[in-house]
């Protein structure tokens, strides 16, 4: 609200914005104010029309979402709760320091390497999503290292897993799940070693490409396929909690596999058409795929 | 302490959320994403600044860049049940089917619009700050806002008039 003054010094011509008039409406202003807009409105029946309506138009927008500033808030979001800062975000800082230093520096995505900047993991899963398979039905893969990545188990969904390989043109390398169901529908899990924090399954896009990223012991997974985001998301939620179901056998078979170099059979399954950079393992060779920490 | 700064601003991001991708597990996906920038960035943080404008500039950026163009138009048609959604059961009453009606209409509106008029409200910002909680220029935030609840206005109307009434009208 501006009020000016005439040659002689009366504050009578007053010019009143429309915000002003819509938190009259909204019964936002002070008695003194109110007072005061309303003669103004008085005297300006169409500007007071609208104002009303804005108002009544804003209201009918805001109401059905006023009860969400009073919804108790999801684990995954306390921000301030002794919990939640046990569960993510100072460990996931700390810990995300420990791995950039480790890794390379994937976790902050975006965190200078070597003058370069590295991908993130949803960017680089998208990458190798818009890839096209390969033209094998069984092959193999070279692994060695300390890290189990466990293929989640989708069988309860109808995907089932029949190819699993490593993208070493990816940097950090990724590790690629290839599912199928009874329709021929494919999807692809992604997974790398990662930071200890649980993170639940979320939805993003990178650049048209719908990724389903979540985190489970010490792993990062991202699901792709053509399927619209509320089935993505279905199916993540399915992904992770088998892998968190199973998290602890993991840790166990993680172990027990330090020593793994190669899968049984493995040199005699690649074929030809596989492209430059990537090892593949025919999907019977077991769930978990091992990759060397500083590779992934 | 700035976290608990944070923590205080978390519902009404969430709830900004929530209405502009009307989902609440992608709402949620969004804040999140805001909190775990906001971590990366505090060193950014200025305490002279307005914390809640600083969110919400990450939140609504990082909307823009997660959301697939092509899938926003989908979008509106199939989420426009927020009203439903909210409440927990389909719109039966009077106020309630108000409250739809005007919010399949607000699905209407550009997003650029949309955006601005959701936000403002929710939060009744000043030009300024409202600007500031978008990142764009505060002349920019103003002509939108003024077109957006024009056009709200006009499309209320419409859909208000008597059915054939607007045919008779052009006659």
């Amino acid at each position: 609200m501006r009020e000016s003054q005439d040659a002689h010094g009366n504050t009578s011509a007053r010019i009143i914005d429309h915000e002003t008039c819509i938190a009259y409406y909204r019964r936002a202003l002070s008695p003194r104010q109110a007072a005061r807009v309303e003669e103004w409105l008085q005297s300006h029946p169409h500007a007071a029309e609208q104002a009303e309506i804005d108002a009544s138009l804003e209201h009918a927008i805001a109401q059905p979402l006023a009860q969400v500033l009073h919804e108790p808030l999801p684990t995954r979001l306390q921000f301030g709760s002794r919990r939640a800062m046990l569960a993510w975000p100072r460990r996931a800082a700390l810990l995300a320091t420990i791995v950039l230093a480790a890794s390379g520096g994937w976790w902050l995505g975006g965190v200078p390497t070597n003058g370069d900047r590295q991908a993130s993991f949803a960017e680089r899963v998208a990458t190798a999503a818009r890839q096209p398979l390969p033209a094998v039905s069984t092959l193999q893969m070279l692994g060695e290292g300390r890290i189990a990545v466990q293929a989640p188990d989708l069988s309860a969904r109808g995907y089932q897993l029949v190819q699993q390989r490593r993208l070493r043109q990816h940097e950090p390398a990724l590790a690629e799940f290839i599912y199928r169901n009874g329709d021929g529908e494919q999807l692809r899990v992604y997974a790398e070693a990662g930071a200890e924090p649980h993170v639940a399954p979320r939805i993003s896009n990178q650049d048209g490409v719908a990724v389903a990223q979540w985190r489970a012991h010490g792993t990062d997974y991202a699901l792709v396929g053509e399927l619209p985001a509320p089935s993505l998301r279905e199916l993540a939620q399915v992904a992770s909690s088998e892998v968190t179901d199973d998290a602890t056998n993991m840790a166990d078979t993680a172990l027990s596999y330090d020593d793994y170099t190669e899968v049984p059979g493995a040199s005699t399954a690649v074929q030809s058409q596989e492209p430059a950079g990537e090892t593949v393992m025919p999907a019977n060779a077991g769930n978990d795929m091992l990759v060397q920490p500083g590779q992934m | 302490m700035l976290e608990d700064k944070i923590a205080a601003e978390v519902p009404h991001l969430r709830r900004y959320a929530r209405a502009l991708t009307r989902d609440p597990e992608s709402a949620d996906d969004l804040v999140q994403d805001t909190l775990e920038r906001a971590l990366r960035k505090r060193h950014l943080w200025r305490p002279s600044g307005r914390l809640r404008s600083w969110l919400f500039r990450m939140l609504y950026r990082l909307y823009l860049n997660q959301r697939p163009r092509q899938r926003r138009e989908d979008d509106k048609v199939v989420a426009l049940d927020m009203v439903r959604d909210q409440l927990g059961r389909p719109p039966v009453h009077d106020q309630e089917l108000h409250y739809h009606t005007v919010m399949q209409t607000v699905d209407t509106l550009p997003d650029s619009q949309r955006q601005i008029l959701l936000l403002v409200a929710l939060e009744q910002p000043s030009y300024a700050e409202g600007a500031r909680m978008l990142g764009i220029a505060v002349g920019t935030f103003r002509s939108r806002l003024s077109r957006a609840r024009s056009e709200l206005r006009e499309r209320m109307a419409r859909r208000n008039q008597p059915a054939g009434q607007d045919g008779a009208n052009h006659a």
